[in-house]
């Protein structure tokens, strides 16, 4: 993750750490059964602050960082560690392109630099400057780095999953479970506050009100409800699936209930 | 194994069903065998069987037979057995009874007295020839009667005698015991003549009660208490989890309580993390309330029980966290009975118990 936000230096305005690295930086301490380490690295840039130049393929090559052949899909990178990293636009800022278009159209960067992706808009909303350390303790490298908040990363999880629903395969138990994680390191209030905050920003009002009634459907519904069965799943045999999924129902519950109130 | 359904009427039945019980479980070739007159030695032995070994090796077996046997009577069946076996060569006391409980076949064996009874619950074992057969049979009377009431450590006047006589390490008075554990003296004599009766308290000169083993009296207890089987329960899930939760209850209190189970034993010896809370309350739904705790029944991580009597809350301990724990005779018992891997646990606080008497007796 160092290695990806030292590849993007000059970017370091637009580049925003989302995914499981984000969630760990914002619920480090909640007290739950899955480790948080992953090296995985996923980034969401904001076209409205990104520079032209360096262009962000150049950066990333320059870093070591060649096209994940694996995918072959934009803005999969990999370095020569295995290191992967996703470099993602927000679908509304990501250029013209239609409904098959995968990589964001932001010339003068190449066009298979960046994938597009719906969701992530809330990310560029709400994000707060944090110290990122590396993952291995030996490593003594520290970067500021804007990392999502847990509103934002609440938004991006309920897209990830809601749009895989119907591939049930492509479904990651693990997403669900960074949910619950940041349901239960926040207090209701302060994560209403931050939904707030974007359903009021033009940038991310539409998609945060889009995932907010998804939400209703695949979480609060009950513990029976696909996001906390999911986030049940990922702690069996480690801790209490039953306790998770009913625990991610309720908070998302207490969540919806503030904002309907206010 | 078959176990005869009706009680054993008299002496001779009793000693038929044993030797009955060893004849069945005895390998193919070994033989037990009524011996001969006056093998036995002394004439009070009240059956002599010759035990023999495939090599020809063999033992008198001295059989005593009694009805019923308390804990308090080992001692003196042990001195009898030993008695008798000194007469004879090779010879090797055993005890034949109706039913012996779990706590009187324990002391049984810790002293190394062989029982047999007669549902079951085997254990001989000697060394020439080298023979040791045990089996299992029942752990509760079969026999027990409503005409023969059996004394228990059930209700609260005995659940406060046996945490005052567990917590606090000295000889006591009655007077001193009843005051302390604030029962009645009728109450305190029958509770304290139980005791006695199942070996776990002597009268010391002067009317002075002793207990030689709290852990034994804690056993004893948690044959007639459990956490959730002497009080009102209720399931809640506590949904940010464990930890979240004990700093709720650490800024609160307006509810009376007192934590047990897997969280306060960590406080002296930690085993596993803990999955759920168990806590005792004076008022569960308040409490909930206090805590933000929400009803549940599958995914529940919290029980509260409202306890039948007060004494969770008595010798109670506050620690660092500034969390209320029950007396760790209190929460060791509430493991002995609880769910999953509390058993285990318990084991593991008795031992800690054990060791560190001084930092949770007080003298």
């Amino acid at each position: 993750m160092l290695d990806a936000l030292e590849a993007l230096a000059d970017h370091r305005r637009a580049v925003v750490v989302i995914g499981a690295q984000a969630v760990y930086l914002r619920t480090g301490s909640a007290p739950v059964a899955l480790a948080e380490a992953t090296k995985d690295s996923d980034l969401a840039i904001d076209p409205r602050t990104l520079r032209d130049d360096p262009r962000v393929e150049a950066a990333m090559r320059a870093a070591g960082f060649l096209p994940d052949p694996r995918h072959g899909q934009p803005g999969s990178w990999v370095n020569a560690d295995g290191i992967p990293v996703d470099l993602m636009v927000p679908e509304t800022l990501a250029g013209v392109g239609g409904p098959t278009t995968r990589g964001a159209r932001l010339p003068p960067h190449d066009r298979r630099a960046m994938r597009r992706a719906r969701g992530l808009e809330a990310t560029l909303v709400d994000s707060t400057v944090e110290t990122v350390n590396a993952l291995n303790p030996a490593d003594p490298r520290v970067y500021e780095a804007r990392v999502a908040g847990p509103a934002a990363l609440l938004v991006a999880k309920t897209f990830k999953i809601a749009d895989r629903i119907d591939t049930p395969r492509r479904l990651v138990d693990k997403d669900a479970h960074d949910m619950y994680r940041i349901l239960i390191a926040k207090e209701t209030e302060p994560l209403a506050d931050g939904f707030r905050r974007l359903l009021a920003d033009g940038v991310s009002a539409a998609t945060t009100a889009h995932a907010l009634d998804e939400m209703e459907v695949l979480m609060a519904s009950g513990p029976q409800a696909t996001i906390p069965v999911m986030a049940g799943r990922a702690e069996a045999g480690l801790g209490d699936p039953e306790t998770v999924a009913l625990s991610t129902a309720l908070l998302t519950r207490d969540l919806l209930t503030a904002l309907k109130r206010s | 194994m078959t176990m005869e359904a009706s009680m054993p009427r008299n002496g001779a039945e009793l000693l038929r069903r044993a030797v009955d019980a060893l004849l069945a479980r005895l390998p193919a070739s070994w033989s037990l065998r009524p011996a001969p007159n006056g093998a036995g030695g002394d004439r009070a032995v009240d059956a002599v069987f010759t035990l023999t070994a495939p090599d020809g090796q063999s033992a008198v077996l001295l059989f005593e037979a009694k009805s019923v046997v308390h804990g308090r009577d080992v001692p003196g069946i042990r001195q009898k057995l030993a008695t008798y076996s000194s007469q004879v060569d090779n010879g090797h006391g055993v005890l034949v009874a109706r039913y012996l409980s779990p706590q009187v076949r324990a002391g049984l064996a810790d002293v190394g007295v062989s029982f047999v009874d007669t549902t079951g619950n085997i254990r001989v074992k000697m060394s020439t020839p080298g023979f040791y057969l045990a089996d299992r049979g029942a752990d509760a009377d079969p026999w027990r009667g409503p005409g023969r009431p059996r004394g228990t450590l059930k209700g609260a006047p005995a659940a406060n005698i046996v945490r005052a006589v567990a917590d606090i390490s000295r000889d006591w008075t009655i007077r001193e015991l009843v005051q302390v554990a604030q029962v009645s003296a009728g109450t305190g004599y029958r509770v304290i003549d139980f005791l006695e009766l199942e070996g776990l308290a002597t009268r010391e000169e002067r009317g002075k009660i002793a207990v030689p083993s709290w852990e034994k009296v804690l056993r004893r207890w948690s044959e007639d208490y459990s956490f959730t089987g002497d009080g009102r329960v209720t399931r809640w899930i506590a949904p940010r989890g464990l930890d979240d939760l004990m700093k709720r209850v650490a800024r609160t209190e307006s509810v009376n309580y007192a934590i047990t189970g897997t969280i306060a034993a960590a406080e002296w010896a930690e085993y596993a993390p803990a999955r759920s809370a168990a806590i005792y309350t004076a008022n569960a739904e308040r409490a909930a309330a206090d805590w933000a705790l929400r009803p549940a029944d599958a995914g529940a991580n919290v029980l509260l029980v409202e306890p039948d009597t007060d004494v969770p809350f008595v010798r109670t301990i506050t620690n660092s966290a500034g969390l209320r724990l029950a007396a760790p005779s209190q929460v060791v018992v509430d493991l002995m009975t609880g769910p999953g891997r509390n058993p285990q646990e318990a084991e593991e606080l008795m031992e800690w118990m054990k060791t560190n008497e001084r930092s949770w007796r007080t003298g």
